[in-house]
């Protein structure tokens, strides 16, 4: 099977981060339960994953909470963090990009249902950075309270400003969401680079670890308080009613996934961005461009670096499921429809029909690029 | 003035969790100070259900300043 599906999750995975799981499912007990040596091996498991991504990340174990996927990261992060202890205005407004998954969307819309929040949108200009900024300048209010933003579109590649971004709402004292389930393991994502106050992501996709696992990772600077949307046993202060004030067990209920963090953390120790593959990808896209029969959407034009490797596109007279089971006949794996972001296929025009996705990961080589070519 | 005996007295020292038990367990290691997660009755006594670490007696005040320069608390301090 040649993979081009890792907007979805990386493939082919990590045989060290498997033997990881392997490890820690057989030789590990509870984290953070018991007093054992086994569940302190659990735990130990769970704080080396903390301790790794905190550094590929830029922040300290204790900011990094442990999450079941990006869109579990997003929701704790986006519910938990609207609250008056951040200095929110309960009544404000959540601004939100033009190209937003539905991990974005659909808890922003359930915020603003359950709690009389409004929803407000900015265009992402594809090919005009300035201009992106200038329309997330002007949708700016006095209401505004949370931004959240997609770093990297999931169905068009395109990589946001976000440090412009993030310096503006800044200036408002608005909290900024960073949604980097793209761009994680492509390139460097830190703190101390973008300046957001919590960056969410997947543990299964540009970090190649194993799928259930995800992060939310939290600025130290920003001094967030967090209310809880989920509850339970945390292995501390047993006897209160409510969950501890610190994190990341404030945001931790139940028992954890002590194989799926041990795997993510030897991903992550054996993460190297790249680099590469941005040729392979540009030579995909010049050679797609030429062709009559391709259609690409919001593609890039020359600025390469303003990509993570994903290309949507359609085949003329052909629907996009057709065309994705042809490739999958073929022994070729894409993924094809709405990639879960009607909010992007309504800025790229292909709302009615959806599009083909074809994502790179860091095993894919040109003859493969070459291979698809011909088969289309 | 040091106790009697006190080479072979322990301390636990009582954190938030095992987060930062672990963390203080790093920390320490690093500046050559050995030290035990536990969850003992006298961390219990004092949080109900929480995590220490247990350290020489006569390098708690050297692990108290290393852990307080890093930003760790210590919630409570029990001999042993």
């Amino acid at each position: 099977m040649i993979y081009f599906d890792n907007a979805a999750t990386g493939y082919p995975k990590s045989e060290r981060a498997f033997e990881a799981m392997k490890t820690a499912y057989f030789e590990s007990g509870n984290a953070g339960r018991s007093g054992h040596d086994l569940a302190n091996e659990g735990a130990r498991i769970l704080f080396n994953c903390r301790k790794s991504t905190g550094e590929l990340f830029g922040c300290e174990p204790e900011q990094v909470v442990l999450t079941k996927n990006a869109t579990e990261a997003l929701n704790l992060a986006i519910k938990g963090a609207f609250t008056e202890e951040n200095n929110i205005n309960k009544k404000g407004e959540v601004l939100i990009s033009s190209l937003e998954h539905n991990s974005v969307l659909r808890p922003v819309y359930a915020l603003c249902q359950n709690k009389g929040i409004t929803k407000k949108q900015f265009k992402v200009d594809i090919y005009n950075d300035d201009k992106t900024v200038e329309n997330f300048e002007k949708a700016i209010s006095k209401k505004t309270s949370m931004v959240v933003c997609i770093h990297a579109s999931n169905v068009c590649g395109r990589i946001l400003p976000i440090k412009r971004l993030v310096e503006k709402a800044k200036k408002h004292n608005i909290i900024f969401i960073l949604d980097a389930s793209q761009t994680a393991g492509h390139f460097p994502v830190t703190f101390e680079e973008l300046g957001a106050d919590i960056i969410c992501l997947p543990g299964h996709k540009g970090l190649y670890g194993p799928m259930g696992t995800g992060l939310l990772l939290i600025n130290q600077k920003s001094h967030l308080y967090f209310k809880t949307i989920m509850e339970g046993g945390s292995g501390t202060r047993s006897l209160e009613k409510e969950m501890p004030l610190f994190l990341p067990e404030r945001l931790e209920y139940g028992t954890q996934n002590n194989c799926g963090f041990a795997g993510l953390a030897a991903a992550c120790e054996e993460l190297v961005y790249p680099v590469e593959l941005h040729k392979v990808f540009e030579y995909l896209v010049e050679k797609m461009r030429i062709r009559d029969d391709i259609i690409l959407y919001g593609e890039p034009k020359g600025n390469y670096d303003k990509y993570v490797p994903v290309l949507l596109f359609n085949k003329k007279d052909a629907y996009c499921e057709d065309v994705a089971s042809m490739l999958n006949e073929k022994g070729i794996a894409v993924r094809a429809g709405y990639h879960c972001s009607p909010l992007a296929h309504i800025a790229l025009g292909t709302i009615k029909k959806g599009g083909v996705r074809i994502s790179f990961g860091r095993s894919n080589t040109i003859e493969e690029v070459d291979y698809l070519l011909n088969v289309l | 003035m040091e106790r009697k005996g006190a080479y072979r007295m322990s301390v636990i020292l009582v954190l938030s969790s095992v987060t930062y038990a672990l963390k203080a367990q790093d920390l320490l290691k690093n500046e050559g100070i050995y030290s035990t997660i536990t969850r003992s009755p006298a961390v219990k006594a004092i949080k109900g259900c929480g995590y220490g670490i247990k350290i020489p007696y006569n390098q708690e005040i050297w692990a108290k300043q290393i852990l307080l320069e890093n930003g760790i608390s210590i919630l409570g301090c029990v001999i042993e």
